[in-house]
C-alpha cells in the first residue's frame, strides 16, 4: 500500500519538477516538499546509489559538498546531489526525484548530499549514509537552532549506527557526535602565533563535559576550535588521523599528515575555515581509496563557490564580497576576523547583513550582534564602516560598543546609498581594500553595490 | 565601588546575554565585575554585592545551575530580601519557579515562586514583545521551547501590550520581587531598553545615571519601539 503511495508521490513530484523547469523556476525544493506531503517516508523507497556521502555542520557544509561533487564529476562519476538546491528534506527528495526513473530506480553512481543539521531527523531515518562529514557545530540562528546542545542532540539521535563519521578533532562539540559510531578525525596542528588565549567573544564549549571544570586550551584557533583538556579529570580533545601540519601561504602549499605519512597539496584557499574543509575532503577521499595524485588533480579551488567570496579590482582598490550569514554570529565573526587580518593599511567595510525576511514580518531579533566579534573592526586600518538597512542603528550601537570611533561609522537606510561613502573612502581616506559583507540571500545585491562602486572608481581614475 | 557578580558566564551566555554586562561596563567603568564559574562558590554567599546577573543556558545546564544555586538558597533569598539588584534573563527566569516539566518529567527548581515552566522541545516559540513597566515601554524578543504557568499577577514584572506573556494569552510577563527581576526576554535586554537600564542604575544607588552611548542607544530604542507598535507580532 505504501509502495503505491510512493509511486503516486514520485509521479506527482516529477510532474511538479518538470512543470517548474518548463516555467524556468529553480525546482530545487517545492517538488520534493510536495512529494513528502503525499508520502512522508518517500525517501525510504527510492532506489539508492551504491554509495551515499552526506555533509552536515554549521559552517562549511556547502563548500565541502561542492568540493566533493566537483571531484567526483571530474573523475567521471554521475551524482545525485543538491548542490544548487535546498539542504532540507524537501530539497533532498527533489534531488532523488530528478535522478530517478518513473519506477524509482536511481540513475546515478553516487549520492553527495548536504544535509541541514536540524533536518537530519527527517532524512536519516529513511536514508542511511555510508559516510557523514560533520564540519563543525557552532551556535547559529537563535530561532531555528537554539543552541549547539540542541542540534548535537538531534544529530546524536538520528545518525544511523552504521554510518562512518568524518569529524573535526579540533571541535569538542561535533567530534563527540554519535560516540559509538566508527569515525575518522581531521584537524590542523597548532600554528605559529596560536596560543591558549582566545579573543573570540563566544566559546560554545568551555567546561569539561565530564566534570564541569573549566577546560584548558592547549591552543585555541577561534571560538571553541582548538585542542583542549580538562585539568581535573584528564578528558581531552581527540587527536586527528589526517592533520594539516604546515600551511605555506606564500608557496600555496599545505602539508597533510595522513595517518603519519606526509603529503603536500595545493592550498585551495588561504581562509582557515576552507583549510579545514580541504583536509576533511582529503580524509574522506583517502579512506575511500583515492590516490594522492587523484586528489591533487581533481580536488581544486574552482569548487569553492564565488557566491561565498569574490574579489574584483578597480584600479588600486580591491573590492571583496563575502558571505556573512545574517544572524549567525560565528560566520559573521569569521568574516570580520578575515578583514582584521587582511594586509592593508586602509580598509572600508560595508555591512549589509539584515535578515530582510524577518524585517518584513516584524523586526529582526538582533541578540546575535552581541555574540559576534565586531571588535575586529576596531583597528586603525579600518577607516570607514558603512551600515545599511532597517537595523542600522542597532549596528551603530554595537560598533560603538566594539570600540569603533563614531566618526568612522556611516549609517544609511538604503543599500544603494552605501556607494557614495565607499567611493569617498577610497578617494579621501586612501582606502585600497573594501569588504562587502552580505547575508545568504544578499549575493546579488552585494554584487550590485560592488559594481556601482567599481564603476565610479574606474570612471574617476579615467577622468583623473 | 559597585560590585556586580555575573553568574556562570562561561556557560550562561547563549543569546547575546553578555552584551548586558559589556554595556554596564561602559556605564560603570570603575565598577568591579566578578565572573563566577560554575565550579566556584558565588561571591554573594560570602560578601555583599550590588547586583547579580544570570543569562540564558541550555536545558542540560539549567539542571546543573539549579543544583548549584540550591546549595546557596538561603543566601540568595537574603539578597532578594535586602534589595540587591538581581536580573535573570531568558530561561534563567525559570529557575526561580517551582519546577520545569519536560515530557512528563518534573525538574524541581529553586522554588522562590509558584510558577512552573513546560517544555516542548519540538516547537520553538518566537515573538516580539511590547510591554509596560513603571510607566515605561519595554521591548524584547522571545525565543524559547517553554511557556510559564501558574504565575501570580502580584509578582508580575511587566504588563503585556503586544505579544505573548508567560504563555498564550497571558496579560503579564516575567517576575519581580523587591529588586529581583526575571524575564523570558532574551539577550541584550538592558541595551534594548535604556529606560529600564536607567531605572536599574537608580536602584544601584546612582541618583543621576548617565547612559553610555546615550544618543545611539536611545535612537535605536525609539526606532524599534516604533516598529513594534506598527508591525505585526512575529509568531
Amino acid at each position: 500500500m505504501k509502495k503505491l503511495r510512493f509511486y503516486f508521490a514520485l509521479f506527482a513530484g516529477k510532474l511538479i519538477y518538470f512543470t517548474e523547469k518548463a516555467l524556468h523556476k529553480n525546482a530545487t525544493f517545492f517538488p520534493g516538499s510536495m512529494a513528502v506531503k503525499l508520502c512522508p517516508d518517500i525517501l525510504k523507497y527510492f532506489d539508492k546509489p551504491k554509495q551515499i556521502i552526506c555533509i552536515t555542520g554549521t559552517n562549511g557544509k556547502t563548500t565541502v559538498t561542492n568540493m566533493l561533487i566537483s571531484f567526483y564529476e571530474k573523475k567521471g562519476y554521475s551524482i545525485v546531489h543538491n548542490s544548487y538546491g535546498s539542504n532540507v528534506a524537501g530539497g533532498i527528495v527533489t534531488s532523488f526525484l530528478k535522478d530517478s526513473t518513473f519506477m524509482g530506480k536511481c540513475k546515478k553512481d553516487i549520492a553527495i548530499l548536504e544535509v541541514d543539521e536540524k533536518s537530519s531527523r527527517l532524512v536519516f531515518p529513511y536514508m542511511e549514509p555510508d559516510w557523514l562529514i560533520c564540519t563543525n557545530l557552532f551556535r547559529d540562528s537563535i530561532k531555528r537552532n537554539a543552541h549547539t546542545e540542541y542540534i548535537a542532540g538531534i544529530l546524536d539521535k538520528y545518525i544511523p549506527r552504521k554510518t562512518k563519521l568524518v569529524v573535526n578533532a579540533d571541535d569538542l562539540i561535533s567530534s563527540r557526535l554519535a560516540e559509538s559510531n566508527e569515525r575518522l578525525y581531521f584537524g590542523i596542528e597548532k600554528q605559529e602565533n596560536e596560543s591558549g588565549k582566545n579573543d573570540s567573544l563566544i566559546r560554545d564549549i568551555s567546561i569539561c563535559p565530564e566534570c564541569d571544570t573549566k577546560l584548558e586550551y592547549d591552543f585555541v584557533r577561534y571560538h571553541h576550535i582548538g585542542q583542549a583538556h580538562c585539568p581535573k579529570c584528564g578528558f581531552a580533545s581527540a587527536k586527528s588521523d589526517y592533520t594539516v601540519t604546515e600551511i605555506k601561504y606564500d608557496e600555496n602549499v599545505v602539508a597533510i599528515s595522513e595517518k603519519g605519512r606526509i603529503e603536500r597539496y595545493e592550498l585551495l584557499s588561504g581562509n582557515i575555515v576552507n583549510i579545514y574543509n580541504q583536509v576533511a575532503c582529503v580524509a574522506l577521499l583517502k579512506e575511500l581509496g583515492f590516490s594522492s595524485d587523484d586528489i591533487k588533480m581533481y580536488l581544486t579551488k574552482d569548487s569553492i563557490v564565488a557566491s561565498r567570496f569574490s574579489v574584483v579590482e578597480a584600479g588600486r582598490v580591491k573590492i571583496m564580497t563575502q558571505l556573512s550569514k545574517g544572524k549567525n554570529s560565528i560566520a559573521c565573526s569569521r568574516a570580520l576576523d578575515f578583514i582584521h587580518h587582511f594586509n592593508s593599511e586602509a580598509k572600508a567595510v560595508f555591512l549589509m547583513v539584515d535578515d530582510l525576511y524577518e524585517e518584513k514580518e516584524g523586526s529582526e531579533n538582533t541578540c546575535w550582534l552581541y555574540d559576534a566579534d565586531f571588535e575586529y573592526l576596531a583597528q586603525d586600518e579600518v577607516k570607514r564602516v558603512v551600515v545599511a538597512g532597517a537595523r542600522h542603528l542597532d549596528h551603530k550601537l554595537r560598533l560603538l560598543m566594539a570600540g569603533v570611533p563614531e566618526d568612522r561609522i556611516v549609517c544609511v537606510l538604503e543599500e544603494k546609498d552605501a556607494v557614495n561613502p565607499l567611493v569617498e573612502a577610497a578617494k579621501e581616506l586612501g582606502v585600497d581594500s573594501m569588504f562587502i559583507l552580505h547575508e545568504v540571500f544578499g549575493y546579488q545585491r552585494a554584487n550590485q553595490v560592488r559594481e556601482c562602486v567599481k564603476e565610479r572608481l574606474v570612471s574617476n581614475n579615467a577622468s583623473n | 565601588m559597585l560590585r556586580i557578580e555575573v553568574l556562570f558566564p562561561e556557560v550562561c551566555n547563549l543569546y547575546g546575554d553578555m552584551g548586558n554586562i559589556q554595556y554596564l561596563k561602559y556605564c560603570y567603568p570603575d565598577a568591579e565585575f566578578i565572573e563566577t564559574a560554575l565550579t566556584e562558590i558565588p561571591v554573594f554567599v560570602t560578601s555583599k554585592v550590588d547586583m547579580i546577573y544570570l543569562g540564558s543556558m541550555t536545558e542540560r545546564l539549567q539542571e546543573k545551575v539549579i543544583a548549584k544555586l540550591s546549595e546557596y538558597k538561603s543566601e540568595f533569598s537574603r539578597c532578594i530580601d535586602d534589595g540587591t539588584v538581581i536580573l535573570f534573563t531568558g530561561n534563567a527566569y525559570e529557575l526561580m519557579g517551582a519546577y520545569i516539566e519536560d515530557d512528563g518529567r518534573k525538574i524541581p527548581c529553586l522554588g522562590f515562586f509558584d510558577y512552573y515552566a513546560k517544555r516542548d522541545m519540538m516547537n520553538r516559540h518566537f515573538s516580539i514583545i511590547l510591554a509596560e513597566f513603571d510607566g515605561m515601554e519595554l521591548v524584547g524578543f522571545k525565543d524559547q521551547f517553554t511557556m510559564s504557568y501558574n504565575n501570580s499577577d502580584d509578582t508580575a514584572f511587566m504588563k503585556i501590550v503586544k505579544g505573548e506573556g508567560w504563555h498564550d494569552g497571558a496579560a503579564f510577563e516575567g517576575v519581580r520581587k523587591n529588586n529581583f527581576f526575571g524575564t523570558y526576554l532574551l539577550g541584550p535586554f538592558l541595551i534594548m531598553n535604556p529606560g529600564f537600564t536607567k531605572y536599574l542604575m537608580r536602584l544601584l544607588g546612582d541618583e543621576s545615571p548617565t547612559l553610555a552611548f546615550n544618543d545611539a542607544i536611545t535612537s535605536a530604542y525609539e526606532k524599534r519601539l516604533h516598529e513594534f507598535k506598527t508591525k505585526s507580532v512575529i509568531k
